[in-house]
Parts: structure tokens; sequence; C-alpha cells
């Protein structure tokens, strides 16, 4: 946790989180998040390297359901919250733009 | 009040039909419209006309098979996915975002006859311990509308505490049931992971989030347990361990159960009006039969990192999903507080970090597993205080991020480990603020809590106390 943080760093943060951030903000959550990297930065005073990581607390594993086809919701309550709808599909910005 | 009286006592004055669902409905409106423009406990209410049509309806379907629960008033914390109402998580992200299916939880409560009032207010996405990182207006406490009403359950903890509804339910990812219950003097379970599904729950930290009643006693706890506890085909982490008949718990004996405390909860850094507080509840424990012993949990040390680190992780990737396409709004519409946790936890995810970061945490969370199975080797329960002291002020925390996750020390440790933990009122403050206390179990342990709670709260009246009697 020792790596700087830098108003670079926080727009490049955001810019995989995929929020937009004017100057200022990151300016503002750079001051922050130094506050609070160091807080979480505690976790390298325990000793763990002989640990294993604990991805889950349940003891549940391969939850399987037979392979057929149940009941879900409409089309059109699928489609009841979306922002652009277009024939029944959802609309999306292009990400391909070339041939 | 009608609604001061317990679900069982509700659910037999309606068997007599000496009261009706129409009159708990009509009070529960009435309260809200007296209180809630200062307590700010709901997002979204239904609408009058359409409750006191269901109230009527619910009076004439009874029968002697109702569920004790049937034609009571009841609240969801708005992290829950309501048919046809509104469900926001407290963010503009998400306003008038109107769900096509309703959360298993809430279908269980519908199915066994209970009316659903309203959505409450949270700090959106879960994310605080004060409903005041929500973009509805903060939420005040009952108790002093000066103070907090806690987080992130905030708003159901005081809608259950103003007696707006019989019972509420919240989701506990840190203390976010345990955290507000203490604050405005109701019972509040945060349940095993997995002992309650959680289809249709907005998710916040995946492998943290529990589903949890909030109401005004463990008998009432109790009570909800029995109906919403169990498998779900629709949420694989939902536990098929067998669910236990929790009312018939209640008042099993409990003398001879040995009560651990963490001598790490026990510092300089608790308020010594909570530490008074919670010696008195000892010797309540004591009076009735348990015996009290020193344990030791050293990595609590460390839970607010360990904690800290998973939580965001996992939140900047459950968030990632609102991107506006199938619902909801702009992800520019995200608060301060949601802003900084997401990009905090994409930084504990991010290429050059993770290993430092997220995966130490996943280590350290296996050793603090370990000592807690090493506690309960040499007590039955752990008992400890929920916050660090009373509730605080307003715009205490909103404004220093940092205090805001120190604040959480008490309940945090409990939620990597996945065991459950039981916060009832253990007392009041010398300026009659509500201060909690938990009782923490080992997994599946529901019905030893809710039997401890449950004695200690034959034994004296705090759970019973009415703030409409004392508003300020």
């Amino acid at each position: 946790m020792s790596k700087p943080i830098t108003a670079k760093k926080i727009q490049q943060l955001a810019k995989l989180s995929n929020i937009n951030l004017s100057e200022q903000e990151a300016k503002k959550l750079k001051g922050h998040f130094l506050v609070l990297t160091k807080i979480m930065g505690k976790i390298e005073k325990m000793e763990l390297d002989q640990q294993k990581e604990t991805v889950r607390v349940t003891e549940e594993e391969n939850i399987f359901r037979e392979d057929i086809v149940n009941p879900s919701l409409t089309q059109e309550a699928a489609l009841s919250n979306g922002n652009r709808i277009y024939k029944g599909f959802f609309v999306v910005e292009a990400i391909l733009d070339k041939e | 009040m009608l609604l001061d009286k317990s679900i069982i006592e509700l659910s037999s004055l309606l068997n007599k039909k000496l009261i009706s669902s129409e009159e708990l409905i009509k009070e529960s409106l009435s309260t809200i419209s007296d209180r809630n423009s200062i307590i700010n406990a709901f997002i979204t209410t239904e609408k009058e006309k359409t409750l006191i049509s269901k109230a009527r309806q619910s009076d004439k379907n009874r029968t002697k098979e109702s569920s004790i629960i049937h034609g009571l008033p009841f609240s969801l914390k708005d992290a829950y996915i309501t048919k046809e109402m509104q469900t926001t998580a407290a963010s503009n992200v998400l306003k008038k975002f109107v769900p096509p299916y309703n959360a298993t939880v809430n279908q269980k409560l519908l199915n066994s006859g209970a009316i659903l009032v309203g959505k409450n207010n949270m700090d959106s996405w879960g994310h605080g311990g004060s409903t005041e990182n929500t973009d509805f207006g903060s939420a005040s406490n009952p108790w002093d509308t000066t103070k907090v009403a806690g987080g992130s359950s905030g708003g159901s903890a005081a809608a259950v505490a103003a007696r707006m509804v019989s019972f509420a339910i919240g989701e506990d990812t840190g203390g976010s049931i345990r955290n507000p219950a203490s604050m405005c003097n109701v019972s509040g379970l945060k349940v095993t992971y997995g002992r309650v599904s959680r289809y249709g729950s907005i998710a916040y930290a995946s492998s943290f989030d529990t589903v949890g009643p909030m109401a005004k006693s463990a008998e009432d706890l109790a009570a909800l347990m029995d109906i919403i506890a169990g498998s779900d085909p629709f949420d694989a982490t939902s536990s098929h361990a067998e669910v236990n008949n929790y009312s018939a718990c209640l008042n099993d004996d409990v003398s001879g159960k040995i009560i651990g405390l963490p001598k790490e909860f026990f510092t300089d850094k608790l308020d010594p009006e909570v530490k008074t507080i919670i010696d008195k509840a000892l010797l309540t424990f004591q009076e009735l039969g348990a015996k009290v012993t020193e344990v030791s949990i050293p990595s609590i040390e460390f839970a607010i990192p360990i904690y800290y680190l998973i939580a965001l992780s996992e939140t900047s990737s459950n968030l990632a999903r609102y991107d506006g396409v199938r619902y909801g709004k702009s992800r520019d519409l995200f608060t301060e507080e949601s802003t900084r946790r997401i990009l905090l936890g994409t930084y504990a995810l991010s290429a050059g970090y993770a290993q430092d970061l997220y995966k130490k945490a996943q280590k350290a969370r296996t050793v603090l597993i370990n000592e807690y199975q090493q506690a309960f080797k040499k007590c039955d329960v752990l008992l400890g205080p929920v916050t660090a002291s009373p509730p605080l002020e307003k715009n205490t925390l909103v404004n220093d991020p940092a205090r805001g996750f120190l604040e959480d020390l008490y309940t945090v440790t409990i939620n990597p480990v996945g065991v459950p933990s039981l916060a009832i009122p253990a007392g009041f403050s010398e300026n009659n603020l509500p201060v909690g206390m938990q009782l923490i179990g080992k997994k599946f342990s529901e019905c030893e809590l809710l039997n401890l709670g449950h004695k200690f709260q034959q034994v004296n009246n705090y759970h019973k106390r009415n703030p409409n009697e004392s508003a300020s």
C-alpha cells in the first residue's frame, strides 16, 4: 500500500469503474484515498504467507438443478425499465466503428 | 398504540376479532403521517387507499390457519426488490426503477398475509452506518431527531422504533442491522450467512450480505425467522442446513451458558457509558445463571482492513451492473461516498495491487475465522457492544470518511466469518439515548441467541420503551 496515490491514478480508477470525475472531484478523492488506504494498508502487518484464502463461508457447493426451462420474466417485463428500447431490444452505444 | 404490542399479541387480538387489520393499517398510516416528515424512515409508501383495501381483504380472509403475521403492517429496507413498487437502494441511479419481480423474503412475508406499507430509507447501496449517505434525505433517530438513526438499515430501525410498522426486514453486511437496531432501541438479527435467501436483495458485498428481521423483541424476531429462514432454489448460496423452530427455543433454560467477552472489544475506544451499560447487562445474564469468561480474538485489530478490502472489492464488482442499459440512470449519479467505495474497491482489485490487498484480505479472513472457532471452544456465545458510543450527532460521519470506517469496529468483524449476531437493547445513556449490545454465536445458532435475548428481555423493559412517549 506504499505506492503513491495521485490524481492521475484516481482518474485511471474512475475510467476502470466507468465513472466520470472532474479534476476537482479527483483531487478531493485523492485526499480521502490517502487516509483510507492507510487504514486498509494495516493488513500488511499480518503474517499471512502460510494461509489459504477464504472465498466463501458457506459449505454449499455445486448447486445444480435439472436442465428444464422454467417460467421466467416476459420480454415486456424484462424491457420495462430500459432507457432505450427498439423493437424488443435494449439499445446500447456502438462499440465497433470500423469495417 | 396497537403497534406497541408484540406480533404474538397482535395475532391473538386479530384472531379473536378484538382488533382488525384495518385498524392497524390506519394507525400505521397515521403515525407515518405524524412523524415521517421528521424521521424520514420511508422513501416510498403504498397508497392509502390500496393499503386499506388490502387490510379489509386480509380481515375477510383470516382463518384459524392464518399465519401469525397475517394482516400485520411491515416495511422493507429499500434494498429489496418489490414487484410494481419503486426500489431505489436510496440512490438516484435507481430512482423510479420499478422491479418486475419480488425478492424471496418479500414474497414469503406476502404469502403469509403481512401487508407491505413501504420501502425504508437507507445508506445508498448499504454504504454507510448512519442513513445519511442517501439521495432521499437523512433519516432521524426517533429518540432524538438531532441524532442519526444508524445505518445502513436506519429507516427500517426507525420505522419499527417509532411504531410505524410491526416489523421490518433489514440487511447486514458489516453491521447494517445491528448498528441501527442499537441506535433506535429495537432488536435486529444478523443471521448466519446463507440462512435467509438473498434473491432479490440488491447486493453490496455478496460474500457478506445477510437478510434479517428487525422488530421490537427477540420473540418477534423468532416468529419472523420461522417464516423467512430456509433454502431457496433462486439463491445458490442459501443454506440447506436444517431450519430450527425458532419460537420453540425461546424459553429454554440458559443457566450454565458460558458468555465469552473478547478482550479486544473492551478497550479505551469504548465510551464509558456504553461500558457501564454492557457491564450491567452482563450481571443480568449472570443472575439468569450464565457464566462469563474472557476470550481473545487478536485479529479484531485488523477487522476494519479485512472487512473493507473485501467489501469494497465486491461492491465495485457488483455495482458495475448499473450501466443504465437494462435499468437505472447514469453512473455519475452515485453519491460521493459510494463513488469513493467503488474506486477503492477497483483499486484493491487492480493489477499490481490485488495480490497485496484483496488476496491478503481473503487470507486474513481465514485467520479471523480460525480465531472465532478457537474462542467458541471456550464459550457458547460472545457478547460485545454494537457501537463505541451512543447515537452520534448528524453530520459527524458524513464529513469524516475515515471516522465512518473506524466506527464500524464492533460489527464488521462478524460478517467475514459468517456467524450470526443478535442486537438487542441493553439500556439508555444519561441523555436518554438507546445503547444496544450484541450476542454472537456459532453458525446456525440463531436459536441460542434468540433464547438468551428473550430471557434478558423477560427481566427488563428497555425494549418496550416507546420514543413517541418522549419524542423530541
